[in-house]
């Protein structure tokens, strides 16, 4: 489903937060980071390690809503899908496209909304875990009328 | 006892609602399946309850008919302190005081782009919240310094001071001056425009600005577009305290109506003022209940403005929107006194200045650039006309006024402030033609070179 145009809307340093739910239907919110495109049905994303309520979510349900912005211009795609896996140390290459990821998304922040670095880069964890996600749905995302449509190419509208 | 001694307050985080970066919230369906999306915007309703617009029928909106539950982070543009609030949905409103809140902050989205016949809200969904909580970052807080907020009330001594600066004004000319100077000095606005509204009420012309690399006097803004031209057809004030972030979400929604077919491409609607401006308050000037023009103030600081700035951009508007009212009845009843003998014209060997003027829309042109348009442009080509036509220079209000070629309304024209932006625009572009003011309702055209001009097709 996610198609070489969409990998590189999605690698690129996008705004990404995330989305799970208890058992009891309880919805959680959270920031995501570095997220990559394993194979076309398959995101690995690095999540806030301290957030344990996120932790329990995926633990019980398995289930994760990811949403990734361009800041520039507000394009953006909901993945839906079941995390697969909870890794607690992320590997040298997650944490070094992690990085690159971040300072690309500070820096279109610095220029798009005039927001510092130093402030901005307040929102990176002290640590993460990484997330593997079997993809089953996208939505476009973008602001307007089309907003949760279903992507069938995986090319952001 | 500060806030962090006690539990937090949706006041506590005010900041957090002026929407100067985007909001995240989480819901689920019946079944438990998340979604999570960006916000453009969270309202504070009371001390107990948020609202979110809802115009677009959103898979938020559908999980919550299903999962009353929300769960939402929110950022304070002052430090990035971010807050978590557990929400449950309460009501959705279609009219009343919230519903209207939130059609303002639409509004203002929809006037950015001139989308303002299909982009509308449908609903205001209301919330209570449960639980506020402030979530660690990775690093620690900013420069508490750097927490600059809104102007907390007006200075009752500092408005004095400037009604009195107002109040010693002679002309027309000074009054707008000293306003938008005085307003830097005293109030520490750095970035203003006085606009004023033209005969017909459709457009607003800069007549004087502040703090800007480039005057703009001159440039215009149609009623009803953007945060000035919202104010002015209101006649209420706009604040926005996230002119990048509303800018760039009325863009992205503007592209999606364009890709559905329900617009058509749209123009840019130009706005005067800073590139990077972050935060914009624009009040109407109005006297006798009519708009005379609006003021407008900028910066570059997300969320610099809030209540206590349109308390003090109003009662400015409304001394400056009266002492012009005024001023253009003095000069309207003004008797004029025989016209000065023009100073006799010296002969000079310069190449000649071409004036071009177009009849169509009164637009002038020198040597290729533009210069002015409208009622100014017609009134300047006026004036060379009898330069050239009679060798005169010395000119009375009161004659012009009654000129047909100007196309004045009969009753309530904007003689005195055309001619003040004529004049401004003549210095700000340094022509070999410009005007000086010689009493009350008389000036003098002063042509420091050979001109040529050159009527399009017909005009004269």
């Amino acid at each position: 489903v996610i198609d070489e145009a969409l990998r590189t809307f999605l690698e690129r340093g996008c705004a990404t937060v995330v989305g799970t739910a208890a058992s009891d239907g309880t919805p959680h919110a959270q920031r995501a980071w570095g997220c990559s495109v394993v194979d076309p049905t398959t995101i690995r994303v690095l999540l806030d390690g301290a957030d344990e309520v996120l932790r329990e979510h995926i633990r019980s349900t398995g289930r994760i809503a990811i949403t990734s912005a361009d800041v520039r211009d507000l394009r953006s795609v909901q993945a839906k899908g079941r995390v697969v896996r909870l890794d607690d140390e992320p590997t040298a290459a997650d944490l070094a496209r992690c990085e690159a990821h971040n300072e690309e998304l500070f820096r279109d922040i610095e220029q798009t909304d005039h927001f510092a670095y130093e402030l901005t880069s307040r929102m990176v964890p002290v640590r993460y875990v990484v997330a593997v996600v079997a993809v089953e749905e996208l939505y476009d995302q973008t602001p307007g009328p089309s907003a949760g449509a279903k992507v069938a190419t995986g090319e952001p509208a | 006892m500060s806030a962090a001694d006690r539990e937090l307050t949706l006041a506590d985080i005010a900041p957090c609602f002026e929407g100067a970066i985007p909001a995240v919230i989480a819901t689920a369906s019946a079944d438990g399946t998340p979604n999570v999306t960006y916000l453009s915007k969270v309202r504070m309703v009371d001390d107990d309850r948020v609202a979110l617009s809802n115009q677009f029928f959103s898979k938020t909106a559908r999980n919550l008919v299903e999962n009353p539950r929300a769960d939402i982070l929110l950022l304070d543009p002052r430090n990035y302190d971010q807050y978590r609030l557990a929400l449950v949905y309460e009501r959705t409103d279609r009219r009343g005081p919230v519903f209207e809140r939130l059609r303002h902050d639409i509004d203002v989205a929809a006037a950015l782009e001139g989308m303002q016949d299909v982009y509308r809200l449908r609903a205001a969904d209301v919330y209570r919240v449960t639980s506020i909580e402030q979530t660690p970052l990775g690093r620690p807080p900013a420069d508490p310094a750097a927490l600059a907020g809104h102007r907390d009330g007006m200075d009752p001594g500092r408005m004095a001071e400037l009604s009195r600066r107002l109040g010693r004004c002679p002309d027309l000319s000074t009054v707008v001056d000293t306003a938008v100077r005085g307003l830097a000095e005293l109030f520490g606005y750095e970035h203003s425009l006085l606009l004023l509204a033209d005969e017909e009420g459709a457009r607003l012309y800069t007549i004087a600005s502040h703090g800007y690399d480039a005057e703009g006097i001159g440039s215009e803004v149609e009623v009803g577009d953007g945060i000035i031209g919202l104010a002015a057809d209101r006649c209420t004030p706009v604040t926005l305290g996230n002119v990048t972030q509303a800018a760039k979400y009325s863009r992205t929604v503007r592209r999606s109506y364009e890709a559905s077919g329900e617009l058509g491409p749209g123009r840019q609607v130009p706005v005067p003022g800073l590139a990077d401006g972050a935060s914009r308050c624009a009040v109407p000037a109005m006297a006798m209940g009519q708009l005379v023009g609006v003021l407008s103030v900028e910066s570059r600081r997300p969320v610099a403005y809030g209540p206590a700035d349109e308390a003090v951009l109003t009662v400015v508007a409304s001394i400056l929107a009266n002492a012009i009212e005024s001023q253009r009845a003095v000069e309207r009843e003004a008797q004029p006194r025989p016209a000065l003998p023009s100073p006799s014209a010296s002969p000079s060997s310069a190449p000649a200045t071409q004036v071009r003027f177009f009849g169509v829309d009164g637009s002038v042109f020198l040597d290729g650039d533009y210069l002015i348009k409208g009622v100014a442009g017609r009134l300047l080509w006026a004036l060379l006309g009898h330069h050239e036509r009679e060798g005169r220079t010395d000119f009375t209000n009161r004659e012009l006024r009654l000129d047909p070629s100007l196309d004045l309304p009969a009753f309530k024209d904007n003689f005195e402030s055309r001619l003040i932006l004529l004049k401004r625009r003549l210095d700000e572009r340094e022509a070999p033609v410009r005007i000086e003011k010689t009493g009350r309702g008389r000036f003098r055209l002063l042509v420091e070179g050979p001109l040529r001009l050159v009527a399009a097709d017909g005009d004269r």
